[in-house]
């Protein structure tokens, strides 16, 4: 790996977004060469502090003007009788948007988070996985002799019967 | 000194991120093996599933003969003994829609019995029989394999 292979991975180093090995390999080009360890680290400090930045930016917004303007606006709009409009000031949506768009930006560099309660259980990845109330799985490809194929209709489990003199010689 | 522990740094902290990489990337495969007759008792611990399992195979008894639980990594070739000969040969490829994509083998010796690709739901069991017919009178074995990421 050289220091240009290094210069066009380094966002994605820096990101961890790269595979494994290409990982190593950045790393390891890093740890001998010093101007890609400096590149790394400043790419690393100014990602931190661009998230820093929007984190302080936000906190100083003023919120208590935005809700007043909202019902000022609903106040003022006349009823919506066919499409869809709108009639909120310019002020008041440009508003709104910079909110969007600075907490999308501060949840995107602050990546995800957890926060635990006390006394509360956090919730696991595994509970949040979906019921399963189906065993239904599929074949794409299937080869052998003497097979049949059924399912328990009412779970979906599926059996691959084979018979005891099937089978195919290994090629 | 500074800039003698930033690439070591760096490299621990790529070689921890491999590490929680690839101890995440594992399936659990869980492989039971049993005995279907006829006749004679059913095996205590299969006795929620013989419904199920006479749905499927048609018999009325079940016994227990092992029970393989193994965590395996993705696109790693894993094989389990069943016995008598016969193997069953996993590879896993992969999760598409919360399915598990997994090439199965099961051989005796030499011989390839069935060679399929299936989509098992994550989590999920299927089942191969072997044996002369559901329904024939001299029994037959039942592979139920379980397959869940843990991802």
């Amino acid at each position: 790996m050289t220091c240009t292979d290094v210069e066009q991975l380094l966002g994605a180093f820096v990101d961890t977004e790269l595979p494994p090995p290409q990982l190593l390999d950045v790393a390891r080009h890093a740890a001998t060469c010093m101007a890609c360890d400096g590149a790394i680290r400043e790419l690393t400090e100014l990602r931190g502090a661009v998230a820093a930045l929007l984190e302080r930016e936000v906190r100083q917004l003023d919120l208590s003007r935005i809700w007043p303007a909202v019902d000022a606006a609903i106040d003022q709009a006349p009823p919506l009788t066919g499409a869809v409009h709108s009639s909120a000031p310019a002020a008041t949506r440009m508003w709104a948007a910079l909110l969007a768009v600075a907490a999308t930006a501060l949840l995107w560099f602050q990546g995800p988070t957890t926060h635990h309660q006390p006394g509360k259980t956090p919730m696991t990845i595994a509970s949040a996985r979906p019921t399963r109330t189906s065993n239904q799985s599929a074949i794409d490809r299937i080869a052998g002799r003497g097979i049949t194929m059924r399912r328990e209709p009412k779970s979906g489990t599926m059996i691959i019967w084979v018979s005891s003199n099937g089978g195919e010689g290994a090629r | 000194m500074k800039h003698a522990t930033g690439p070591t740094l760096v490299v621990v902290s790529a070689l921890l991120l491999i590490a929680a990489g690839a101890g995440a990337q594992t399936l659990d495969i869980h492989v039971t093996t049993v005995r279907a007759a006829d006749t004679g008792p059913c095996d205590p611990q299969l006795e929620a599933m013989r419904p199920r399992l006479r749905k499927l195979a048609g018999y009325r008894a079940y016994q227990l003969l092992a029970e393989q639980q193994r965590r395996v990594p993705w696109r790693n070739t894993e094989a389990f003994d069943l016995g008598d000969g016969r193997s069953l040969v996993l590879l896993p490829k992969g999760m598409v829609d919360e399915r598990v994509m997994m090439q199965v083998r099961l051989l005796e010796g030499r011989r390839r019995l069935v060679d399929t690709n299936v989509r098992l739901v994550n989590g999920g069991t299927m089942v191969f029989g072997l044996g002369r017919d559901a329904r024939a009178a001299d029994g037959a074995l039942l592979i139920l394999l379980r397959a869940e990421d843990n991802r």
